[in-house]
């Protein structure tokens, strides 16, 4: 378990970077999203309508190799709290190289939405929502290479149908938005984001996922850096990575900067795993 | 919502919301009824001498318009507005003025500086200019069965036996109509208690088997209300070993029925001439029939006259005729014409002792085991005789089953149960000569026989050309057209008619020595191959069965050509839309050395997973249906695509498009797109593509995803129009886009509706039922039968097939002729090869009767190729090709 399987790694990886990559998109940017490290969003504006769909709707995961156990799942914050916080990826999960940043954790109540103007507010959870945290870790600056910094978010959706829901609306924000400010002296723009389902795009390890990738501008930061965020879902709960990108700092690896994206992915993968055990069948 | 008002100049758009009137709207359509042409090739046609090059007002329907075919497009991009009246050819792109393509490809993606592929410039080109100069003549004339049949039909030539020979053509009797139902009658087929069955034509020239039935008959209580039922029922019937229903009018004084017609002679006929079939014909003979039964069985019908003269012989399988329809209730077959005089040997026990609430399907597969005793031993199982005598020995005796090879004892004893529940069903048998499949080859016959299709085919069809056709030679063989030659042509000729086949009839032309008539066929030294790999059987069969018909009938017709340099055959595979088992399907494609080019594949799924293959192989992969961008789009690390020619847009190009044509609605500020993810990946391409396009528009949409698994499209749809949603466009499929346009109307919405190539189809028009009026969807492919430059094609193919093609036929006829065109260019003394195919096709320009096509360097189609059709009174009515520019920002420059 754990991200233990380097097959499943890389085939993540390939997903997460092929998929965007080859579709196409980025080229131009990396991605970017939301206030520091993102968060999972709420609702972007108004209404990223959860139907309601009753919580039993299993649509997509034919051959996934995840049976929830509708005994494990979580019915209310306390429930949910406890998942999230035994899933959300520390600086271990991110690498060797990763510390905890300070706070480590998102307050309880944090809920980023991305407001009409395209730029990131706080909000109210909404009631489909039964907990969310989010993980700050990074790599200190060192010689020229700028500080690094990443985030880990897991949320618990109150059904499988709200978190297919968020899903959607993260997508839709890129699309939205291609451009938003994350906070003051912060921006991410040319968004692209693109979903695949499980089967598809190479995607085997989740339900769900998606990446979203663009250019990430701060103030004190020389030029453009990448953003990428990538937000998998297992059942009823989401899991999201994002990196900012920062001098010395590359998606993929080169003679002359460190690679970003197999931190990246192995936080995601864990964050998958855990995610299973917590909501699977125990054997 | 407030609706802007029209703009003076681009007219009632949004009338269109409601009703789209493309006649009211000139100078968006300079041709309304013309159809679009993907771009017009006047010097590059080809052949078309003959064809008086006309006044184009000839071409032009009359109407108010007519005179404003000439101005200029106002949905083509504003350069154009420059051009000089004659204008450069649209494939020769000038610079273009500004970015057209959405950024998805493998550049970089800045909105300001979009990644300028490989077909940039292409794209602001005008894509269709309906009015090519005058004189031209866009298209040739396919005549996909080579020489056109003679308006009437010699008579038959030869000494007559003593009784008309069943299946043979017979002099019309003066108390004969001259024509049915617009079908003139040439000839009587056969002639029985119920009626007459008559050779008719068409005004298309297809020729059909037409079944007259007698007033008195039809007089009987109830006979229409089951005749009709039955007819319906006999549609239904899918089988390539059923003859399909044609045409029927159970409402005529004398209600009628039509299939297609068959040449070939009947079993009883061959046998009675050349006497029993050796095993392997009968296994094939049998497997046939009850296949074609076992769709007979599955339509919910009986066929009750399973007997040697129902079964007729094309060279490539047998044909099961005459399926359940305008049979009384417990009438027997013996009233019918007999195919085999004096042997009504054929009736199960059941069907004897008019029992008839016993007879069921298992009634036919007893026939089927005395149709195939008699085949294998041309002997019935009960004898023949007096026919009370005949059905005490059906009821009471055993069969008489000696001379029966071993091999189908068993298979025919468990037919002949006198149990009819004892008996295996019609799909049993087929299981157990499952082996025995037709392979489409001739070889299934002993040649006496073949040679009496061969005759029977000439004589029947008198073909004018015949000796034209057959002077063709291959490249490796000398023209010697002996008598065999000519006959085996006639054959294959005339069953192009019907049953296909004829590519393997041609090749065997060439051993033209002497061939000894007992000898099997020598098969050609070498066979080379066109390819299809389409859905023929899953979720895209529609397409997948339209695309394998227009590239059956462009190699037939490149094999009727009389300096054809070589033979092809289609070697079809059927994916079945299967993505678990498509990479071994395609193999079988990709492992054939005598496979020159493949049309295919019907979905992106598909191509996705078979990609590899015919990469590996080399072997170039024409799609003309499946539009993921990244088949023909790489990123710069990997090498260019060299195997995949795409003569549609790819997605995203697509959706470019279709955002393009809601600009056209010059009132339309905030379209509102969804994408829904139930095939994520054609929704994001397509959701990318007008992402771009309505930014080069300065448009804003109002952007939506949701789940798949979303169902209250009310509620979504609710949100976007409270939102300021003015038109809609669904990225997404069809099933969604059914419950969208049920929303919308719910919601009195009034702006216009889009939606893209996985929407476009007859499904959609089904399941939304009013719904969908007024929808516009931007496809990929037009109808070719309102292309007057497809008019040879739409001839063909209903003679061909008895139907007038579906949408994706002409274009899979298109790209398939255009390749044999360039192998045969290229073919050297060595015969065709693949190599090089693909890049020669790319850099060339063929107009065919769809259009013109032209490719980038990827690959990819340029010029355009989405054309909008709206829904109207339940059905697509092309308005034009959508266009490769913001209309908007078009005007404005202007």
């Amino acid at each position: 378990m754990a991200y233990g399987d380097r097959r499943l790694l890389r085939a993540c990886c390939g997903l997460l970077l092929g998929g965007l990559v080859a579709t196409g998109c980025s080229d131009g940017g990396d991605e970017g999203k939301r206030p520091d490290g993102g968060k999972g969003k709420g609702s972007t504006s108004a209404s990223a309508a959860p139907t309601t769909a009753a919580p039993t709707a299993a649509p997509t995961p034919t051959a996934l190799d995840f049976v929830p156990d509708p005994k494990r799942a979580p019915r209310n914050e306390a429930d949910a709290r406890r998942i999230a916080l035994a899933v959300v990826a520390g600086p271990d999960a991110w690498g060797p190289d990763y510390v905890k940043r300070t706070p480590h954790l998102s307050g309880p109540t944090y809920w980023p939405v991305l407001g009409k103007d395209c730029a990131w507010g706080t909000g109210v959870r909404p009631s489909t929502v039964l907990y969310s945290v989010t993980a700050y870790s990074e790599i200190p600056a060192e010689g020229a290479r700028g500080t690094l910094r990443v985030a880990a978010t897991v949320t618990v959706h109150r059904s499988e149908s709200d978190a297919d829901w968020e899903m959607a609306g993260t997508l839709e924000e890129a699309l939205r938005c291609p451009d938003q400010k994350l906070r003051d002296g912060e921006r991410i723009s040319q968004l692209i984001s693109l979903g695949n389902p499980f089967g598809v795009g190479g995607n085997f390890t989740a339900t769900d996922s998606l990446g979203e990738r663009g250019l990430y501008l701060a103030d004190g930061v020389k030029g453009d850096q990448f953003y990428g965020w990538y937000q998998s879902r297992i059942g009823q709960v989401t899991v999201a990575t994002v990196v900012k990108g920062a001098p010395g700092y590359s998606e993929e690896e080169t003679s002359t900067t460190v690679g970003t994206v197999t931190g990246q992915v192995q936080a995601l993968v864990t964050m998958i795993e855990r995610a299973k055990d917590e909501l699977e069948v125990q054997s | 919502m407030s609706p802007t008002p029209p703009e003076p100049e681009q007219q009632p758009e949004r009338q269109s919301e409601q009703q789209p009137e493309p006649e009211q709207q000139p100078e968006r359509q300079s041709e309304p009824e013309q159809q679009p042409e993907r771009q017009s090739e006047p010097e590059q046609q080809p052949e078309q001498p003959e064809q008086p090059s006309g006044p184009r007002q000839s071409e032009q329907p009359s109407g108010p318009q007519q005179s404003g075919r000439r101005l200029p497009d106002p949905r083509q991009p504003a350069p154009r507005l420059d051009e000089p009246p004659s204008r450069p050819d649209p494939r020769q792109p000038a610079p273009r003025p500004e970015p057209q393509q959405p950024a998805t490809e493998t550049a970089p993606a800045t909105e300001t500086a979009p990644a300028t592929e490989t077909a940039p410039a292409t794209e602001t080109a005008p894509a269709v200019d309906a009015a090519p100069p005058a004189g031209a003549q866009p298209a040739p004339e396919p005549r996909a069965e080579a020489p056109a049949a003679p308006a009437s039909p010699a008579p038959a030539g030869p000494p007559r036996p003593p009784r008309p020979e069943p299946g043979a053509l017979q002099p019309l009797l003066p108390s004969d109509p001259s024509a049915l139902a617009g079908y003139r009658l040439l000839g009587r087929l056969g002639a029985g208690g119920m009626g007459v069955v008559y050779l008719g034509r068409t005004g298309n020239g297809e020729l059909a088997a037409v079944k007259v039935t007698h007033a008195d008959q039809a007089d009987q209580p109830d006979f229409r209300a089951r005749f009709r039922r039955e007819v319906e029922a006999a549609r239904r019937v899918v089988s390539p070993w059923a003859v399909p229903v044609t045409g029927a009018d159970p409402d005529a004084p004398e209600p009628w029925m039509a299939t297609a017609f068959v040449p070939g002679p009947s079993l009883g006929e061959a046998v009675v001439a050349h006497g029993a079939l050796p095993e392997r014909s009968v296994r094939v003979l049998g497997g046939a029939v009850a296949r074609a039964l076992a769709a007979v069985h599955a339509a919910g019908l009986v066929h009750r006259d399973v007997k040697p003269g129902n079964v007729l012989l094309a060279v490539d399988g047998p044909r099961l005729i005459d399926f359940g329809i305008a049979r009384a209730t417990g009438e027997t077959a013996l009233t019918a014409t007999d195919m085999v005089v004096g042997t009504p040997g054929f009736l199960a026990p059941e069907q004897a002792e008019a029992r008839t609430d016993a007879i069921g399907p298992a009634a036919d597969v007893f026939a089927l085991g005395c149709l195939l005793a008699y085949a294998a031993t041309g002997r019935p199982p009960f004898g023949t005789g007096a026919v009370d005598a005949l059905m005490y020995r059906t009821v009471h005796d055993e069969p008489d089953l000696g001379g029966v090879p071993d091999g189908l004892l068993a298979l025919l004893r468990a037919c002949l149960a006198k149990d009819p529940a004892a008996r295996p069903t019609a799909e049993d048998v087929a299981a157990g000569l499952v082996e025995d499949a037709p392979s489409g080859g001739a070889d299934w016959l002993p040649a006496p026989v073949v040679r009496t299709i061969a005759e029977r085919s000439a004589r029947m069809l008198a073909l004018p050309e015949i000796d034209a056709t057959t002077a063709g030679t291959t490249p490796e063989g000398p023209a010697k057209p002996g008598r065999r030659s000519f006959l085996l042509l006639a054959s294959g000729v005339a069953a192009l008619a019907v049953g296909g086949g004829v590519a393997a009839w041609a090749g065997f032309g060439d051993d033209g020595d002497d061939g000894k008539l007992g000898n099997k066929p020598v098969p050609p030294r070498t066979t080379w191959k066109i390819g299809v790999l389409a859905d023929l059987s899953g979720p895209a069969k529609e397409i997948g069965l339209a695309q394998e018909r227009g590239a059956r009938l462009a190699v037939e017709r490149f094999n009727a050509r009389k300096d054809k340099p070589f033979t092809l055959e289609l070697k079809v595979a059927d994916d079945r839309g299967d993505r678990a088992t498509a990479l071994a399907t395609a193999r079988r494609l990709t492992t054939d050395p005598g496979v020159l080019a493949v049309l295919g594949p019907t979905s992106d799924g598909v191509a996705q997973t078979v990609l590899s293959a015919f990469e590996e192989a080399g072997l170039p992969l024409i799609t003309v249906s499946a539009g993921y961008n990244l088949l023909t789009v790489r990123d710069k690390e990997s090498a260019p695509n060299a195997t995949v020619l795409r003569a549609i847009p790819h997605h995203p190009f697509a959706g470019m498009h279709l955002a393009y044509a809601v600009t056209l609605l010059s009132g339309i500020r905030r379209p509102g797109v969804l994408q829904e993810r139930t095939d994520d990946q054609y929704s994001w391409l397509l959701v990318r593509g007008a992402q771009f396009a309505f930014g080069q528009a300065g448009l804003t949409p109002h952007f939506r995803v949701v789940p798949a698994s979303a169902r209250d499209y009310r509620s979504i749809l609710g949100e976007m129009i409270d939102a300021g949603m003015d038109a809609y466009v669904h990225c997404g499929v069809r099933q969604t886009a059914v419950l969208a346009a049920r929303a919308l109307n719910e919601l009195r919405f009034t702006g216009p509706r889009f939606a893209g190539q996985h929407v476009f189809g007859q499904a959609f028009l089904k399941e939304a039922g009013a719904d969908a009026e007024g929808w516009f969807l931007g496809a990929p492919v037009l109808d070719a039968v309102t292309r007057k430059e497809a008019a040879g094609f739409v001839a063909a193919h209903r003679k061909r097939f008895g139907a007038a093609p579906a949408y994706y036929s002409g274009e899979s006829y298109d790209v398939v002729t255009m390749a044999m065109a360039e192998l045969a260019r290229r073919a050297k003394s060595g015969g065709p090869t693949r190599k090089g195919l693909w890049a020669a096709l790319r850099k060339g320009k063929y107009t065919g009767v769809m259009g013109g096509y032209t490719f980038d360097e990827a690959g990819d189609l340029t010029n355009g190729g989405t054309f909008v059709h709206a829904v109207q009174n339940g059905a697509y009515k092309v308005i034009g090709p959508a266009p490769v520019a913001p209309a908007n920002k078009a005007k404005q420059k202007a």
